[in-house]
């Protein structure tokens, strides 16, 4: 990819061009090039829409300055690092704070950053984020334009979200909790790799009466929460600018192992939502599938399992409903977890397991695995909360899980040349599009296939009943992206192995209606300029031919 | 040609039969297959060479060398393969005089069918459709770059994942498959199911897509694996078929008579006459003679003694698609999905769905 990069700066101008350098372990402030340098930092948002992202880069020191791709200062903060990532990178590095700013990124594109240290002078020297202990047993809260979390001084929990721009406050208790595993001989199911199989119905707590050590972080681009249940179970809280969605970062693990007891970790919400025994659970990352407590839409429903009968796939979202307040509740993961909602009003992820018997299901080994450093694994994830009415959680989710699912990707160079001189040499900001997708569209695919030919993919990302969003929309491809001009295009079929209009499937009759059919037009070749229609849930896959126009 | 002239009066055969069928004849689909993960207890390039034993007798290469040899020698002889990351590996190792072999046995004979062929079989729980549709992707565009349209894949086949779900069904149907066939439900709904013969059905995958979403969807009968005492593979024990009567232990009347027991119990769980033997498992097929051997006298005895009753024939997935599809029947239909999968009423696999926590992102 360095070589790759290169060869695309190569394009520009000869001379010396940057190396740029990743850091896999960004996610516990771990990242050398940033920790002792002036950096730079490009980074690519591979989604066809702009986008605003907040990044975060660990630091040695306070004094910073951030310049955009035109060189202007922009706002920064610089936040101290977390107890939490401490005991999770040990001795893997030294940054005191994470630099912190808010970047706005052109749709398949890309901008640089630089980071020097700040001008005595310069008003946009980076801003040192206040850090206190609440006071004891008052709530307390942090806020932004659009949220206001509050925290209750006695458990130091979440007790209350208000969504400022909607006008609707919940109580929300979040915790972190654990079910205990079956374990041990042949009478019972023992939890393992493939089974979930808790002992009992009520998890158990982490803390003495879920009671949690509490800190505040404040500043304009960034405010946390900084919780502790154990020495094993941290979570951040955290607010960016404008956002109106909570982040919760848990931080979990080595899950203790001297009594031999199974433990499988669950973030929990609970609300006084009526959410009428239902929860909607994505596919896939796609369709929602409606869920209802110990039923079965096809037969008749045996509670031998109430926990592990109701917990469903996660891929990436979940949410509960309060059908007479109009109001949702929707966590968003980042990775694929396993969910329920075991009561009216509830919501629970399970975000880590550690565990001593194999379950019996073929892979003859327990889910224990040591890790790096022998203690067992340590697993940080984000969970990421909207409350909202219907239609503000529908568009806020899907665009924020097309954010999730392709994030935005930061290339880090420490190339020793001051702004302007990049800025002669080298584009500071690029897009591949010639102007942003509207927001039902998602940039799916586009690949190379050989010097003339890309496979591009465009999907709709609502569904049909998901308004107001649910329209059809059109995109043009002749003149869609900046470098290159589409001067034909071959419909083909989801695999891209055969064009769309060799597909044939077999008509099998229903009592409702045959399942035959194509939603495309089956024309084989679409006449320029190639207006593609797209309606909710489609994906269209298409053989573009182009020829460059730089 | 000779040969090659029977395949063909063979299968014009069974299609002729599919369409006049509304007899009492139970027919079987014998379909030979290999199920080969790409990577479980260990490696994929382990598991493709066939090294560290110790953990899990498997070599995908030896498997594809001896079927290529054993479908030669008798042209109703047939296999499916399924998980492209291994063929491919395979195919960069042969030389052109084998490859030439392969095309005919897929293209011509028709003997070897790439049925699902995406790189792998992918978990459906806990996968993104981005992923799901890049590497099903993959495995697509080798077959029709090397092999053409006429080895397109037209047959979904996810017999080991722990549960199904809807967006896979609707990939599936976008991706031109006629059918998706699986084995891991929930036990409760396959019990109701065998009991009203709805093991068979259409899943209408996506409201929001309408009839484009639509599958014709099949649960396999005894998991993916072969009838109870059918198992030929080098891992298995069951009796060989000893047909030389003057020989001891001789175990034709005995073997078709537990045949056609078992697909008649089988028969009398579906909606039509047509059934599918899974003649294969994990890894099998990595000495093919041992199935094939048997195979080929078992039907040829079956269809002797029995042919009356029950007849026996090597197929494959999507020839018994065409086969169902002949007879216009009317099917029942689904709408939501099958998780959470569970095998029993304390088994839930749903710990699996908290299992890519440790994945990280930059």
């Amino acid at each position: 990819m360095n070589d790759g990069l290169r060869l695309y700066l190569s394009h520009f101008k000869n001379g010396t061009s940057p190396v740029f350098k990743f850091c896999e372990y960004l996610n516990i402030s771990v990242c050398p090039p940033t920790e002792t340098n002036n950096f730079s930092v490009m980074v690519h948002n591979p989604i066809g829409r702009a986008s605003t992202e907040v990044l975060s880069f660990p630091v040695f020191g306070t004094d910073f300055e951030v310049l955009d791709s035109s060189a202007h200062p922009i706002p920064s903060q610089v936040v101290p690092v977390s107890s939490a990532t401490k005991s999770v990178r040990r001795y893997r590095g030294n940054a005191t704070h994470n630099l912190v700013w808010s970047a706005n990124l052109p749709g398949l594109g890309g901008a640089v950053f630089f980071i020097q240290p700040k001008h005595s002078r310069g008003k946009y020297a980076s801003e040192l984020s206040k850090v206190f202990v609440p006071p004891k047993l008052d709530d307390f809260s942090i806020e932004n334009q659009a949220l206001k979390l509050t925290f209750s001084g006695l458990t130091g929990r979440l007790k209350t979200m208000f969504n400022k721009h909607s006008n609707i406050t919940v109580a929300v208790d979040q915790n972190l909790l654990w079910w205990r595993a079956k374990s041990g001989n042949f009478s019972v199911q023992p939890s393992g790799a493939y089974i979930f199989s808790p002992d009992g119905i009520l998890p158990h707590t982490i803390s003495p009466l879920s009671l949690v050590n509490t800190s505040i972080v404040n500043g304009s681009l960034v405010q946390e929460v900084r919780q502790q249940w154990s020495s094993w179970a941290y979570q951040t809280v955290k607010l960016y600018s404008n956002l109106p969605i909570a982040i919760f970062e848990y931080t979990i693990g080595p899950i203790p192992y001297e009594d031999k007891v199974g433990k499988e970790v669950v973030s929990r919400f609970t609300t006084d939502l009526k959410s009428n025994a239902t929860w909607y659970t994505d596919s896939n990352g796609r369709e929602m599938q409606k869920r209802i407590r110990n039923y079965r839409p096809t037969w008749k429903w045996y509670d031998s399992e109430p926990v592990a009968g109701n917990y469903y796939p996660v891929p990436s979202r979940i949410y509960i409903r309060d059908e007479d307040h109009g109001v949702q509740l929707t966590v968003l993961t980042d990775r694929a977890q396993g969910g329920s909602s075991l009561k009216d009003g509830e919501l629970e992820l399970m975000v880590h397991r550690r565990l001593f018997d194999d379950d019996g299901k073929g892979l003859d080994e327990a889910l224990n695995e040591p890790g790096q450093f022998g203690d067992g694994l340590i697993v940080r994830g984000s969970h990421y909360v909207i409350l909202d009415n219907f239609n503000n959680s529908t568009l806020c989710h899907r665009l924020l899980g097309e954010k999730l699912l392709l994030k935005s990707q930061p290339f880090i160079s420490t190339f020793p040349v001051s702004p302007s001189e990049w800025m002669a040499k080298f584009p500071t900001q690029y897009s591949g599009l010639a102007r942003d997708l509207p927001p039902n569209v998602h940039l799916l695919t586009l690949e190379r296939l050989d010097h003339t030919h890309h496979l591009l993919r465009l999907e709709h990302q609502f569904q049909s009943n998901e308004q107001p969003y649910n329209n059809t929309v059109t995109v043009q491809l002749a003149d869609l992206f900046t470098t290159m001009k589409v001067v034909d295009v071959v419909e083909l079929g989801l695999g891209a192995n055969a064009a769309l209009s060799d597909i044939h499937r077999l008509h099998w009759n229903t009592e409702s209606h045959g399942a035959k059919g194509r939603y495309q037009s089956a024309e084989a070749k679409m006449k320029s300029p190639f207006i593609v229609e797209l309606k909710p849930m489609e994906i269209h896959t298409f053989n573009i031919t182009v020829e460059y126009t730089i | 040609m000779a040969s090659l002239a029977a395949v063909c009066l063979l299968l014009l055969a069974v299609a002729t039969v599919a369409v006049t069928a509304s007899d009492d004849k139970i027919y079987v689909h014998i379909v030979p297959h290999t199920h080969d993960d790409v990577g479980w207890l260990k490696t994929v390039d382990e598991y493709f060479y066939g090294a560290n034993n110790s953990i899990q007798h498997a070599g995908v290469q030896y498997i594809l060398d001896t079927v290529v040899d054993e479908l030669q020698k008798n042209p109703n002889r047939t296999f499916i393969y399924v998980e492209m990351a291994f063929f491919v590996r395979w195919w960069n190792e042969q030389t052109d005089e084998t490859k030439q072999i392969v095309r005919k046995l897929v293209t011509e004979t028709r003997q070897l069918e790439f049925i699902n062929a995406g790189w792998c079989m992918n978990d459906e729980a806990a996968t993104d459709y981005n992923a799901i549709i890049d590497q099903m992707s993959i495995g697509l565009r080798f077959v029709e770059e090397n092999f053409g349209p006429s080895a397109r894949p037209r047959v979904g086949w996810h017999i080991d994942p722990f549960g199904h779900s809807s967006q896979m069904a609707s990939i599936h149907s976008q991706l031109g498959m006629d059918g998706f066939f699986f084995a891991r439900i929930d036990y409760d709904d396959k019990n109701q199911r065998l009991s009203d013969k709805t093991m068979e059905m259409v899943w209408q995958s996506s409201q929001s897509l309408g009839a484009a979403g639509d599958i014709f969807t099949g649960v396999l009968y005894y998991f993916y694996g072969p009838p109870p005492g059918f198992c030929f593979d080098v891992r298995c024990s069951d009796q060989p078929i000893q047909d030389d009567p003057k020989l001891f232990g001789y175990n034709v009347d005995g073997r078709v008579a537990s045949f056609v027991k078992a697909a008649q119990e089988q028969a009398a769980h579906y909606a039509s006459n047509h059934i599918m033997f899974t003649m294969g498992s994990d890894f099998n097929y990595e000495n093919a003679l041992e199935w094939y051997k048997n195979l080929d006298k078992l039907v040829h005895y079956v269809n002797k003694k029995m042919g009356d009753q029950v007849e026996v024939f090597y197929s494959t997935p999507s020839r018994y698609l065409d086969a169902l599809n002949k007879l216009n029947l009317t099917w029942t239909t689904k709408t939501d999905d099958f998780f959470p999968y569970a095998d029993n009423p304390h088994s839930f696999w749903t710990g699996i769905y908290t299992f890519s926590i440790y994945r990280f992102y930059l």
